[in-house]
């Protein structure tokens, strides 16, 4: 027997083929005694298959084996972290407040600075007299942080005489 | 380890209060400013009483005089961008207004007539030192100092 026709008889058996093709398959075995007992072995190996496989049934219900995974899933939720990554953590929980507390101490230090950098301009200043008979002269004193403005009567030219002045006094006016 | 969002946000808001109040400047602040009247001579006095040896020696290093008697101390709050009048003794007053900058303008107001004024930018720890002379070869002075 061709092999061609071994297969088509499996394929027939299986009920794979046409209608066209089954008929083929059943005229062609009509007169070949040994297809037709090839045919009869097929048939009877899968009748007995079909009859006999066996049903095997789980003991426990769906919702038993359900309960174990979901213990399962919660028992490695609870597991200490590994060394490494609680060491981490535990260096993050001490790193936050203190990046916190240098930001804090660098914008202290940032406003200091700039509350007390020394502007150059800061020391001038605009001294104007009022009085026609009273003139002014200032200077400031560098050593002493210390502005002065000293008035006298125009008549009078003693004043400035009378000052003593540093000599890293600046005269301003 | 799951931290508290409430926590979390908690402490960002801290951080950022320090951060907003080192951060940001006191603007347009009051100032409180003394002004001191001294009188300078070149004889001890035993009726007024010497002004503090700091200052004293500051006076001293700077004019000629050797001696340093306060006379009068006044305090005031002068208000942002206000003018407000101190007056430091019958004969003089002066008038001190907070202008942007942070500056002041200072007026000397000698017997109700103002004789001279200066502007200048406060500067902390300086003082702004005015004097004339005085009669029997005196002076006197007016310290004004930001106290706050």
């Amino acid at each position: 027997m061709k092999p061609e026709l071994e297969l088509k008889l499996q394929a027939y058996v299986d009920g794979e083929l046409s209608a066209r093709e089954a008929r083929d398959v059943e005229t062609a075995i009509a007169n070949d005694a040994e297809a037709q007992g090839l045919l009869r072995e097929l048939q009877t190996t899968t009748a007995v298959l079909r009859q006999n496989e066996p049903q095997l049934a789980v003991p426990e219900s769906r919702e038993f084996y359900w309960s174990k995974i979901e213990r399962a899933i919660e028992q490695t939720e609870r597991e200490p972290v590994r060394p490494l990554v609680a060491f981490w953590f535990s260096l993050r929980r001490v790193l936050v407040p203190a990046a916190g507390l240098a930001l804090v101490l660098f914008l202290a230090i940032a406003s200091f600075k700039v509350n007390t950098t020394s502007d150059p301009l800061s020391h001038l200043a605009e001294v104007e007299s009022l009085s026609e008979h009273v003139s002014s002269f200032s200077f400031r004193s560098h050593s002493h942080n210390m502005f002065v403005v000293w008035l006298h009567e125009n008549t009078e030219q003693q004043a400035s005489a009378d000052m003593e002045p540093e000599f890293d006094d600046e005269i301003l006016q | 380890m799951s931290r508290s969002p409430f926590r979390c946000a908690f402490q960002c808001a801290v951080v950022l209060l320090l951060a907003l109040a080192f951060a940001c400047p006191v603007h347009a602040a009051n100032l409180k400013m003394e002004a001191k009247l001294i009188w300078g001579s070149n004889e001890p006095s035993k009726d007024h009483k010497p002004i503090d040896a700091a200052l004293a020696e500051k006076l001293a290093a700077t004019f000629k005089w050797k001696y340093y008697y306060i006379i009068n101390t006044v305090v005031g709050d002068i208000p942002s961008r206000e003018t407000r009048k101190l007056k430091v003794s019958d004969q003089c007053t002066l008038e001190i207004t907070e202008l942007e900058g942070p500056k002041i303008e200072l007026k000397v107001i000698g017997k109700g007539v103002p004789v001279n004024k200066t502007v200048k930018q406060i500067v902390k720890g300086e003082s702004i030192t005015i004097g004339g002379d005085a009669e029997n070869k005196c002076a006197w002075f007016i310290v004004l100092t930001q106290l706050e």
